[in-house]
């Protein structure tokens, strides 16, 4: 008996944080959580799977649009003509969604109960499964929902259908907690969980898994997305869990370690090299790769000081290597200069220019309120939430302030040499 | 901090070299002349301190890991330090004593100063001084500009800040719509709203779904009222069609009733009961045909008789009758076969005597009755032997046929062999070939020798004329080549030797010459200079106040002496002193022009220190020039001296000697005509040999041909084609010779061979007689009975064999007939006895008549046969008849019983009745049917009762009403149908185009880029606030102290003619620096000369030296030919500047302008100067100072 266990769909969801390099790029990931979900779909059709099973958030919490609930629908109509059955739970952006009340799902769909856990058997399958889950209510669910869950059904295959963090996910807020003992001790005999957008493997008996969302939608969801094809055998065993990659567009962190290079060809090599490791790793999908420089080098300034050079030549790269399937989401410079001394000035006032850069750099009770009187005009424009945006932090937040004074000081020493230079 | 000695161990092209500073206070001059290697000093001095740069190795001389410099640094407070760096990661820095050391030793002898500073700000050139000026006007004179580039040694700030302040413009700006951001923004905005516009909630997806859903209602609603009305006109239309049939129904109900005792007959009735009476009839008349033929037959029967006898012995009777016709042709066949046999018989006596066979007459006279005899049968031999002598017969003849063939060949043959021997004899005989073909091949083989020696020889004679040419081109004065090789030449390494003295005497005078050059126009420029400034008449020097001077004194004292002093012998000098007589108004012109120079020099001082400076440069150009003119002079020399050394080298008298360059050409032409002349050498050899085989060939050629003729003569090649003709004709003769041989042996043989035929022919004609004779005895023949007779003889014999048989053939047949007749007769006679009323006579007449008798019997019987055959039928027939009569007559009964009547004829009626009553029942049928066809399935009963009481003409107005409810009914659904397919594809468009996420994508890529522009607005910002902050901490802390040094080191470098620099507000609000004039009062920087800002950027960075040196640990000031662009008077003044600076602390000035020295000696007193001198880079020996 096979069956499918995804989670965070988040359907219609935009990709972050691409800009508009090329029209055709942007036509390639419109509606890119839509298509991985029909990638699903068509799996579990084609692997003639006995049960789908969704660990919450099959919606974006602020995308109260029917248009998402009727797509869904329309998928879940191809599975029921398969027979296939679908179990799901609301995870914490399903629960304040009316989308899916509005619609009438079709005969094969279940949506747990929010109220207190809830189980639905399937006898009439290979193997007897009992699914047991519960769907969140509005608002932050603090409590351990899987405290309650009810014991495994005996001559069933139990499956535990869970949106949790569970302990100590700290990219993501604290949804349900419980831990992994919890869990492995409650007798079922795999753990389907959601919620943490990174697909990992907490246990193998039974089986505790997230699956990760289907759809990779910033710079910072990288690496492969997908779903988990699961398959027991007659005696109930869980005998395979293969992750399927099913992600339309995905996002690289391509890391170039520029420690000891000292000529731009290195670089170029560097970059060419990462490149083509997210081009493989991407397996023909149409790739945003960031570009994240590291080391010690010497050519710290000279990257500093010709950032649009560096751009160009990457761009040239990528179209060399996969045409118009990889494009350059960013590209960071974290090197340092081999020279660099971030430190060594004494507390006394300094009286030349360099020296009273870098001390006035670290003094953001200067600099702060100078930063912020520039910036406040931009940051009145910037139209919601753009306002938040984490440059624009710096405004108020010291710690940040003084890193990006430190951080831009041998970018503006760069400028000044390059002035001298002209 | 002091730098007491800097010491070059190994380092640039370095060794050992040291520069020693002291430990006083003092103005160091470091003067060396161009690639003395002042920017190399300059580099070690930085790198000693700080490190060594990254990217310059300097390793060109020393390898990179033997780099040493060394350096000796005294601290403010007394503490000194000796260091080594060397070019290495580990343990680069050693003390004196070899000791490691680390960086921390030397960082705490500078103060904090890091590299960079020190290389900005401590160290100066007049490069850089002038682009710091410039960028001081570029800033406007902003002091804080001033201040801060001065103080960071960085030009170009305001430029930097002018930059980024753009680059943030272009991203935003707070009242623009068209920067980056600022469009970014307006479009996420818009792209929101569009998202909202398309997004489908929950709340308008139900209001939506509802309103179809009450369209849907609504639509079932009129459905089912169209369905009713509908209902209803069937109805009508029913009952309107029905109402006419229930009164047709009635009336055939009573027609049945009124029928009601007729039975219904089945629908053949009536054709049963005409065919039974029909049949009946049919029967009748069959029975009385059938009586009456029967009664006839009988009757013929009756009437015929047969004649039994003669039937009884028709047989014998028919098999007479058949031989009868045969003996009837016998009777006319054997008179004819008789004769014929007669006629065999005369023939075979014919060929007997024709054969002279039993002396005449070989065969008896045969009876024609009892002639069975074998005729001469004995006396022929038998047809074996006759074959067999006729097989002899033909072998002999084909036998003397061949031996006649035979006979011709042999002659033939021996005709031939003779003939073939007369030829062989007319042929001469055989002759050898060998050494001839021998000789012509080896001929052959060198080709056409002779033109090849003419033409080769022809070569070498003109090579050898152009190498003599080429050899008196030499200009050897001969054209002979031992002579040229003969000659002794200086070799190649000698040559290149002189070559390169030559030209580098050539090069240094060169060098000297454009000196020389050089010096003339600077003293021309001078001159021009000079002349310009006294052309205006705006400036005098010291000399001219001199000259003027002196001029005046000597008026002087010639007015004196011969006007006060009256005294005698001053004619010639004052012929001299004013040739015109007018003294007194020559010394009053004097008197003015001195004072005239002292008002100029005074008024002028600019241009009269020009003019000053520039006749001083003219004396020391014009001392320069003399020196070059000197080594001009001594180069000569030495290049002569070279050039006669070269000279030397060469035979004397023989050849012109040139320059070493065209020598070493003419060397090479040497060698070349020597190698022609070594090639034309082989070249004869060559063909010298080449004329010594054509001559072995050609003797070879002649011996061999003597044998065959015997002139021989001429050349080669005549010979070679003579001695091939003669090849092949001896080749020729030979080949007939031996092909008449030939054909002499093969004739030979064919003769041999045709004699040996006639021979075995001979043998084989002996046996064949023997055996003709044998076989001629045993056939009884004669035995010299000729072939062609023996032929003969047998043919006739074979003739009588035939005849004989035929005769035998004939005797048998006449035989068999005579006995046929004869039992013919005997057996007609035999039946005749027996048969009553036989005829007698001739056998085949009775047998004829019998014959004709046994017909007529036969016919009678036959037709007897037939009349009995005949009545059997007819019986049949009659019984057939009368059982029909009886079957009729039951059917007719059976159809009464059935009618329900005892009489046939009263049958026709009642089926009348039947079928008018059958057809009632029908037709009410049908009625039935129709009414329940159209009835949708209800009973009969009930579909003519739902007609009672409908008034049939109200029928049509009420249909008419109920399809006009109808087409409305129909209406109304259409438009209902209508609005909820708009309410479908309304929601369709809603939940399938344009979708919200659509426009959430886009927005988001938006604010991807506005998230990029964000992040890059905020950098630029940061950058230009840090900087421009920094500017203003800096001018706030540097613009007391600083401004106030440099105040008065304005005045200093300007020589008084500023008093000095004060900060001020211009009209904007900016802070900036001004300049009091002396004469002109305050001053923007704008309006100051080049050089006064020059100077003025000096006084600042002097100040900010100064500045650091007073708070901190004092650092040496660098600098690097930075009065380059001064005039002497602000040089000069710059210098004293310095060496006050330098009275504090230490000041390096580097130069390599002998001037800058010279203005410096003047400038600063010798104390304080101290003068070193860098030293060539090939000098091993220390610093040393130069005499003052």
């Amino acid at each position: 008996m096979k069956f499918v266990h995804a989670a965070d769909l988040h359907l219609d969801s935009p990709l972050l944080a691409l800009s508009r390099q090329e029209p055709r790029q942007v036509e390639r990931m419109r509606r890119a959580t839509r298509e991985a979900f029909e990638h699903m779909i068509d799996l579990c059709i084609e692997q003639e799977v006995a049960l789908l099973v969704l660990a919450g958030d099959l919606y974006d919490h602020d995308c109260p649009n029917m248009q998402i609930a009727v797509f869904l629908r329309s998928q879940l109509k191809r599975l029921e003509q398969k027979g296939i059955r679908v179990v799901i739970i609301k995870g914490n952006h399903d629960a304040g969604n009316k989308i899916t009340s509005a619609l009438a799902l079709p005969a094969n769909t279940r949506i747990l109960g929010e109220q207190k856990p809830e189980t639905i058997t399937f006898d009439d399958l290979p193997v007897r499964v009992a699914v047991h889950g519960q769907s969140f209510r509005p608002g932050p669910i603090a409590e351990n929902l899987a405290a309650s869950y009810p014991p495994a059904l005996r001559g069933h295959y139990n499956i535990g259908l869970l949106h949790t963090s569970l302990a100590g996910a700290t990219d993501h807020e604290a949804y349900a907690p419980c831990t992994l003992e919890e869990l492995t001790t409650r007798g079922y005999d795999y753990w389907a969980l959601g919620h943490i957008h990174k697909g990992a493997v907490h246990c193998r008996d039974p089986y505790v898994i997230f699956p990760g969302n289907l759809q990779g939608r910033h710079a910072k969801e990288s690496g492969p997305k997908g779903c988990l094809l699961v398959e027991a055998d007659d005696a109930g065993r869980t005998v395979a869990a293969e992750f399927i990659p099913l992600d339309v567009v995905r996002w690289h962190r391509a890391e170039v370690d520029l420690k000891g290079c000292n000529v731009e060809a290195e670089l170029v090599e560097g970059v060419r090299g990462a490149l083509a490791q997210a081009y493989r790793d991407g397996d023909g999908r149409p790739g945003a790769v960031r570009v994240v420089l590291t080391g010690r080098t010497s050519l710290h300034q000279h990257i500093e000081r010709t950032p649009h050079r560096l751009r160009q030549t990457t761009l040239e790269l990528a179209a060399e290597l996969a045409g118009d399937d990889i494009w350059i989401e960013k590209i960071v410079n974290s090197t340092t200069a081999p020279g660099e001394r971030l430190d060594a000035m004494s507390n006394d006032e300094t009286h030349d220019l360099v020296g009273i850069m870098q001390e006035i750099a670290g003094n953001t009770e200067l600099m702060g309120p100078l930063l912020a009187k520039e910036l406040e005009p931009l940051r009145s424009k910037l139209p919601g939430e753009l306002k938040e945006h984490s440059s624009l932090k710096l405004m108020e937040t010291p710690g940040l302030c003084a890193e990006a004074l430190e951080r831009l000081r041998p970018r503006l020493a760069a400028r000044l040499a390059a002035e001298e230079d002209a | 901090m002091r730098i007491l000695a800097l010491h070059l161990r190994a380092y640039g092209h370095f060794t050992g070299y040291s520069l020693d500073f002291g430990a006083g206070p003092g103005l160091h001059l470091i003067y060396g002349h161009n690639e003395a290697g002042k920017s190399t000093t300059l580099r070690a001095l930085s790198s000693v301190l700080f490190g060594y740069p990254h990217g310059v190795v300097d390793d060109f001389k020393h390898d990179a890991k033997d780099i040493a410099i060394g350096i000796a640094l005294l601290g403010s407070d007394g503490r000194a330090l000796s260091l080594v760096r060397r070019r290495r990661g580990k343990h680069a820095l050693t003390a004196a004593d070899g000791s490691a050391l680390d960086d921390g030793a030397v960082e705490s002898f500078l103060g904090g100063v890091s590299q960079d500073v020190f290389e900005k700000v401590f160290a100066l050139d007049h490069h850089r001084l002038h682009e710091h000026a410039k960028a001081l006007l570029a800033d406007g004179g902003s002091l804080g500009f001033s201040l801060a580039e001065a103080g960071s040694g960085i030009a170009g700030l305001k430029a930097v800040l002018d930059k980024l302040k753009a680059e943030r413009a272009a991203l935003f700006l707070a009242g623009g719509s068209k920067p980056k951001l600022n469009h970014a923004i307006a479009e996420v905005i818009e792209l929101r709203k569009g998202a909202r516009r398309r997004t489908v909630s929950p709340a308008d997806y139900r209001t939506r779904e509802k309103r179809i859903e009450e369209a849907d209602a609504e639509l079932r609603k009129m459905r089912e009222q169209r369905k009713t009305i509908e209902s209803d006109i069937v109805r009508l239309q029913r009952i309107g069609k029905n109402l006419p049939l229930r009164a047709e129904h009635r009336a055939l109900t009573q027609r049945i009733e009124a029928l009601d005792d007729v039975p219904v007959l089945p629908p053949e009735f009536a054709e049963q009961r005409v065919k039974a009476q029909t049949d009946l009839e049919a029967a009748r008349e069959d029975i009385d045909v059938s009586c009456a033929a029967v009664a006839d037959l009988e009757r013929r029967i009756a009437a015929i008789s047969v004649d039994e006898d003669i039937l009884a012995r028709s047989a014998e009777i028919e098999k007479l009758a058949q031989k009868r016709h045969v003996i009837e042709d016998y009777e006319a066949d054997s008179v004819k076969r008789e004769a014929e046999r007669a006629q065999l018989y005369a023939a075979v006596a014919d060929l007997m005597a024709k054969a002279e066979l039993d002396g005449g007459s070989p065969l008896p006279n045969p009876s024609p009755l009892a002639g069975e005899g074998r005729v001469g049968a004995s006396m022929l031999p038998s047809a074996l032997k006759r074959k067999a002598i006729l097989k002899l017969a033909d072998t002999g003849k084909e036998l003397a046929t061949q031996r006649a063939t035979a006979l011709k060949n042999a002659e033939a043959e021996a005709r031939a062999l003779t003939k073939a021997r007369d030829r062989a004899a007319q042929i001469p005989e055989l002759r050898p070939i060998g050494d001839l073909s021998r000789a012509l091949t080896a001929a052959d083989k060198l080709g056409d020798i002779a033109a090849d020696i003419t033409k080769r020889t022809r070569a070498l004679e003109r090579k050898a004329k152009a190498l003599k040419e080429t050899i008196i081109g030499l200009g050897l004065g001969t054209d002979r080549v031992s002579v040229l090789r003969g000659l002794a030449v200086p070799p190649e390494k000698t040559v290149v030797r002189y070559a390169d003295m030559l030209a580098t005497a050539e090069r240094k005078m060169k060098t000297a010459e454009d000196d020389l050059h050089r010096l003339d126009r600077d003293i021309a420029e001078c001159d021009q200079g000079i002349a310009a400034l006294k052309a205006t008449g705006d400036a005098a020097t010291e000399d001219d106040l001199k000259a003027a001077r002196h001029a005046r004194d000597q008026g002087w004292l010639l007015v004196r002496g011969l006007y006060v002093d009256r005294r005698s012998g001053l004619e010639e000098l004052a012929q001299q002193f004013a040739p015109d007589g007018r003294i007194a108004d020559t010394y009053e012109r004097q008197v003015l022009e001195a004072d005239q120079s002292v008002d100029l020099m005074r008024v002028h001082v600019r241009e009269s220190t020009e003019l000053s400076l520039l006749r001083s440069r003219r004396a020391d150009l014009e001392a320069k020039r003399t020196e070059a003119a000197a080594a001009v002079n001594a180069l000569g020399a030495r290049r002569e001296a070279v050039g006669s050394q070269w000279r030397a080298l060469w035979p004397a008298g023989l050849i012109t000697v040139q320059l070493p360059g065209e020598m070493t050409e003419w060397l090479a032409q040497r060698s070349a005509a020597i190698t022609v002349a070594d090639g034309l050498e082989e070249e004869q050899d060559a063909i010298q040999e080449r004329i010594d085989r054509e001559r072995d060939a050609r003797q070879a050629l002649a011996a061999t041909m003597a044998a065959f003729v015997v002139e021989l003569n001429g050349e080669l090649e005549s010979l070679r084609e003579r001695a091939r003709d003669l090849l092949r004709d001896v080749v020729n003769a030979n080949t007939l010779h031996e092909k008449a041989d030939e054909a002499v042996r093969t004739q030979s043989a064919r003769k041999d061979a045709a004699d040996e035929a006639v021979d075995r022919l001979k043998a084989r004609i002996d046996r064949w007689e023997a055996a003709w004779r044998a076989a001629l005895a045993e056939a009884g023949l004669p035995p010299d009975l000729t072939t062609e007779a023996a032929c003969a003889t047998l043919e006739i014999m074979n003739e009588i064999d035939i005849a004989k048989s035929k005769t035998d053939e004939l005797t048998h047949r006449i035989e068999a007939m005579r006995r046929d007749r004869d039992t013919f007769r005997n057996a007609v006679a035999a039946l005749a006895v027996d048969l009553p009323g036989a005829p007698t006579g001739d056998a085949v007449e009775v047998c004829r008549q019998l014959d004709n008798r046994l017909r007529v019997a036969r016919d009678k019987e036959a037709n007897l046969r037939g009349l009995k055959e005949q009545v059997k039928p007819q019986a049949e027939g009659r019984e057939r008849a009368k059982d029909k009569l009886r079957r009729s007559r039951a059917a007719l009964d059976a159809l009464c019983a059935q009618a329900g009547c005892a009489n046939v004829d009263e049958l026709p009626e009642i089926e009348r009745q039947s079928m008018e009553k059958q057809a009632a029942l029908s037709g009410r049928e049908k009625i039935e049917m129709r009414v329940r066809e159209d009835g949708g399935g209800r009973d009969f009963a009930a579909l003519f009762a739902e007609c009672e009481d409908v008034p049939a003409d109200q029928i049509p107005a009420d249909l008419l009403s109920l399809k006009a409810d109808r087409d409305d009914t129909e209406a109304g659904i259409e438009k209902l149908m209508a609005d909820r397919a708009a309410l479908q594809a309304d929601f369709d468009i809603l939940l399938g185009q344009s979708q919200a996420a659509d426009f959430m994508q886009e927005a988001a890529t938006v604010e991807a880029e506005i998230e990029e522009a964000v992040e890059a607005y905020v950098d630029l910002t940061v950058q230009e606030t840090l900087l421009r902050t920094a500017i203003d901490v800096y001018r706030d802390r540097n613009q007391g102290p600083i401004l106030m040094r440099a105040k008065e080191l304005f005045a200093e470098l300007t020589d008084g003619a500023y008093a000095g620099l004060r900060a001020d507000v211009n009209e904007r609000g900016e802070t900036i620096l001004i300049a009091e004039d002396a004469l002109r009062g305050s001053l923007e920087i704008d309006a100051l000369s080049d050089g006064t800002v020059d100077a003025l950027y000096l006084a600042l960075r002097l100040a900010v030296v100064q500045e650091h040196n007073a708070r901190r640990e004092p650092m040496p000031f660098v600098a690097d030919d930075l009065l380059l662009n001064l005039d002497n008077k602000r040089a000069q003044a710059a210098l004293r500047t310095l060496a006050a600076i330098a009275a504090s602390s230490q000041v390096l000035l580097f130069t390599h302008h002998a001037h800058m020295v010279d203005l410096a000696r003047i400038a600063v007193p010798p104390p304080i100067l101290i003068e070193h001198n860098l030293l060539p880079a090939t000098s091993e020996a220390g610093d040393r100072r130069i005499a003052v």
